[in-house]
């Protein structure tokens, strides 16, 4: 299949991927809203589950399923590919920001058009939709399309038709690299307007001020309006959501179940083969650190000035603050693969190529790679933190903070507040300072003295959801193949290659423990850590 | 702001702490410094599963470290040949161990090697090392069809008419890398590129099983997905030992006997009546089948045997350890243990034949008719230049 068609087979499944997957998205966007906070955590956590269980345990797992039930392989990967593609379009629902016109709105304008029927008012109400609905289902969609449409190892290891196939073929071919950079044309032009969409919506949720009034009560927000008047009941929410887990977590690692057993028992005599995978997880782990970290910094850096900029920049100034956001998330968005090609061409430069066999381009590219991602998480750390609660805490005892700092306001979230239940008192407790702005009593009444609780609650409010956000990136990066098969320096094997060269020998019990232990280490090193935070604070 | 500002400084700390154990990390493991300051850097197309407990050994034995990269089942070699030329100005390979012969020829042929003549040079036959010692081949590997017997028994005449006329029952690798790509040289060569591209089209057209690796081949055929195909023989034993009901036939090209001056005409005419059928191997004509057949048409009819080949990087700067390497690798006793492995590879010099398993002196008999690949250079570039017209377009 040429490139051309290949890539055309891509977007049309990827079109149906994300148009039969928009329903359940709304759906399951709707079920979160309506549950409580805490219930709301855990069911973030099943839903976000399977898109970020490691791609290539999954391929793995039903690698045999796809070459031995050819005729449903092409299923098979969409429908793992609609598994993944569901968390993502129902959490960018959720983060996305009121709809300039509500459904309130449109109802008027509907009421309006009954009585009036003129074709300005047709007009209007379709600018309402626009405006509405449409506007804050594009960027979901947008980013569903760009998770589905990059896919690199399930399709390769499902072996059904992608374009990434055929550039894989290239690199290893020795396809010229004009050539390569001209074929990449294909992709990027077929990318390009969904990943420019995305990229100004997070510019726009980066520094959209937060109104004042609450979406998450009143039921009134674009997605039901796109649902028309039908009620979706939650419990098929709940449904999709356990079944997508059973997909995409459960059923994988039960198809490696009983061999991994064997394959530990045999893993646990081979001294040799444990220091080697062993080795091939730090080195995993380091790379993906320096990367997930700095991708992490340097976007909290950016974010913090965008989000700073409407109220000290002119207009020019945010213009060019945007633009510095969309070329720093572009390159990201174009997948690890095309970055990674990108970055080989970049790093055989003749002034470039001392560097190209150090680490260095392969944490560079898995940096840009993460960027969007982080951006991502970061707008979502900000979306849900408590920010008045963190900063009561911070009040608590007082060390190492400053009086000045101590009467700074809470950090303004991007996205809508919750509505307290405690605002009210927070108000009254407000006193005024010397300079004759508001700060909560307990900075006044504070006292100097160290107080153990704070940092146990600081942890709880601010900084383990940091932690795991960060820990989630360099998971991602830790997860990548493209980027470690063509960029990872002599003498740093990763362990990621080795084992996606081993899985097209089919599968084995030895494989299947290694597999368990590569992915499974990072978790039980960030679950390690938390555990030693908790009981080093007691 | 504040939540930002006091974990601000930690969230800076935390990349360059990472960033600095990295550093530490590949100098360490980098070679050429600190306590690899011998290692060599051996880019290896071969299965890491086979050729990783050959190398530690050879570790032991000389106490020069070795630092692998290798490349994926679905790429094989070609891959690393690729990278050996983008790195020609700053080669940071030493020694190359291809698993196949014709990509090591390409690489000798742009001057990217250093020719060694020791003695693993010294004991192999002519067919199998460059007589300027720019590379040698050892442990090789036969292309052969992989018949499952659960209905059918592994009988050539009737993996022939599957070819020419059910194409979809059988499974292939794509030709782009690999063996596989060897294979279709030597088709390229021995038919000439009209009935390749004929016969490769026509199992396209009629719905082959293509996928991305003799691995799969070797998966789809032993689970009865596909009923035959072509994969190489250490798949074949990794499906065999599994218990499988496979059974394997040498494949087996017609040679095209050099035409005698006002032959030509007759030569090609000849040519264009041969049925598709005629793929593979004579005896589908209706000679038999085996062993009759093959001693029948011993003279006009070549296995394709790949050996495993090793050379030196130029510019390297451990020509010492490489040397050793390469002496090691072309070796009996490498020979014997890559033939008592899993993959039975076949020893192409001279070795005890009573150490070597059953199955491995069956098939060294398979090999005595390989092909003589060493001249096939121009004929896989040009394969290689179609194929890609055909896979990248």
């Amino acid at each position: 299949m040429s490139l051309a068609s290949a890539c055309l087979w891509t977007l049309a499944r990827t079109l149906v991927i994300c148009l039969v997957a928009w329903p359940v998205c709304a759906a399951v966007e709707r079920w979160l809203r309506g549950l409580a906070e805490e219930r709301r955590s855990v069911a973030l956590i099943g839903l976000l589950a399977p898109f970020c269980f490691p791609e290539l345990l999954v391929g793995y797992a039903f690698r045999d399923l796809a070459m031995f039930h050819p005729q449903w392989a092409e299923l098979l990967c969409s429908g793992l590919l609609f598994v993944r593609v569901v968390p993502v379009g129902a959490v960018a629902l959720l983060m996305a920001p009121p709809p300039e016109c509500d459904a309130a709105a449109i109802h008027c304008q509907r009421m309006l058009l009954a009585r009036v029927s003129h074709p300005s008012q047709q007009f209007d109400l379709w600018r309402c939709y626009w405006h509405g609905p449409i506007k804050r289902a594009l960027p979901a969609l947008g980013l569903m399309a760009v998770v589905a449409f990059q896919e690199f190892e399930l399709a390769a290891l499902l072996m059904t038709t992608s374009w990434t196939d055929w550039f894989v073929a290239a690199e290893r071919v020795g396809l010229a690299r004009s050539e390569m950079l001209r074929q990449a044309a294909w992709p990027l032009v077929m990318q390009l307007p969904v990943l420019i969409g995305v990229v100004s919506w997070l510019g726009h949720v980066g520094w959209t001020p937060r109104p004042s009034e609450s979406r998450a009560e009143g039921g009134t927000d674009g997605a039901s309006i796109l649902r028309g008047r039908g009620r979706i009941v939650p419990r098929w929410a709940l449904a999709y959501v356990l079944m997508a887990l059973v997909v995409g977590c459960v059923a994988p690692l039960s198809l490696l179940g009983w061999r991994t057993i064997e394959g530990l028992s045999w893993l646990a005599r081979q001294r040799t083969q444990q220091m080697g995978l062993l080795r091939e997880m730090v080195i995993s782990m380091a790379v993906s650190a320096c990367a997930g970290l700095t991708a992490w910094t340097v976007c909290r850096r950016v974010m913090t000035m965008t989000q700073l900029a409407p109220a000290g920049l002119a207009r020019r100034g945010r213009v060019g603050l945007g633009w510095v956001l969309v070329t720093g998330l572009l390159p990201g968005l174009l997948g690890s693969l095309l970055l990674s090609l990108g970055a080989v061409t970049l790093f055989q430069v003749s002034w470039l190529r001392p560097l190209y066999d150090t680490p260095l381009p392969w944490v560079l590219a898995l940096t840009v790679w993460l960027l969007p991602r982080a951006a991502v998480l970061q707008l979502w750390l900000d979306a849900v933190r408590p920010s008045e609660a963190v900063h009561l805490a911070e009040m608590l005892g007082g060390s190492g903070m400053s009086r000045s700092e101590r009467q700074k306001p809470p950090h303004p979230s991007p996205l809508p507040a919750k509505p307290g239940r405690g605002d009210k008192a927070k108000d009254k407790g407000k006193t005024k300072n010397e300079a004759g702005t508001m700060t909560p009593f307990t900075s006044t009444l504070c006292p100097s003295t160290f107080n153990p609780q704070r940092s146990t609650l600081l942890w709880r409010l601010r900084d383990q959801p940091q932690f795991l956000a960060m820990s989630l990136l360099c998971y991602w990066a830790y997860c990548d193949l493209p980027t470690a098969y063509l960029l990872a320096p002599t003498g740093m094997a990763p362990g990621l290659v080795r084992l996606y060269n081993f899985m097209h020998f089919g599968r084995s019990a030895a494989l299947s423990a290694e597999a368990c232990l590569f992915f499974g280490g990072p978790i039980v090193v960030v679950a390690g850590a938390i555990l030693v935070g908790r009981v080093w604070r007691r | 702001m504040s939540s930002q500002t006091s974990n601000g400084r930690w969230l800076v700390l935390l990349p360059v702490v990472s960033a600095i154990a990295l550093t530490g990390l590949w100098f360490a493991g980098m070679p050429g410094t600190g306590s690899g300051s011998d290692s060599l850097v051996v880019y290896c197309a071969h299965d890491s599963v086979y050729a990783d407990a050959i190398l530690k050994d050879f570790e032991k034995q000389s106490g020069i470290r070795v630092d692998v990269r290798y490349d994926t089942e679905a790429t094989k070699s070609l891959g690393l040949v690729n990278l050996i030329v983008s790195e020609r100005q700053r080669p940071r390979c030493d020694v190359f161990w291809n698993n196949e012969l014709l990509g090591t020829v390409d690489l000798q042929a742009q001057g990217l090697l250093e020719p060694h003549k020791g003695t693993g040079w010294n004991r192999l036959p002519e067919k199998y090392r460059d007589s300027d010692g720019h590379w040698v081949g050892f442990a090789a590997r036969l292309r052969v069809q992989i018949v499952n017997t659960r209905e059918d028994s592994a009988d050539d005449e009737a993996v022939q008419n599957l070819f020419a006329f059910e194409p979809a029952s059988v499974a292939v690798a794509k030709p782009l890398f690999g063996t596989t790509l060897t294979h279709y040289t030597v088709l390229w060569n021995e038919w000439g590129p009209e009935r390749l591209k004929e016969w490769h089209h026509h199992l396209r057209l009629r719905g082959v099983r293509e996928v991305d690796g003799n691995g799969a081949v070797k998966d789809l055929v032993a689970q009865g997905v596909s009923s035959a195909g072509l994969t190489d023989t250490d798949d074949f034993f990794v499906a065999l030992d599994e218990g499988k009901p496979v059974e394997m036939l040498p494949v087996r090209v017609l040679l095209t006997p050099s035409p005698q001056p006002g032959e030509e005409g007759r030569e090609a005419e000849n040519k264009s009546e041969v049925p598709l059928t005629l793929a593979l191997s004579p005896q589908s004509r209706g000679e038999g089948t085996k062993p009759k057949a093959e001693k029948k048409t011993e003279s006009k009819t070549k296995t394709i045997c790949i050996p495993n080949t090793v050379a030196i990087i130029k510019g390297t700067k451990r020509v010492e350890a490489a040397r050793k390497l390469i002496d090691f690798l072309a070796s009996a006793e490498t020979e014997l243990a890559l033939a008592r492995s899993k993959s039975r590879q076949v020893p192409l010099g001279p070795v005890d034949e009573a150490q070597l398993p059953d199955e491995v002196r069956r098939l060294k008999e398979w090999a005595a008719d390989g092909v003589d690949l060493r001249s096939l250079l121009p004929a896989r570039r040009e394969c290689l230049e179609w194929l890609k017209s055909e896979y990248l377009r």
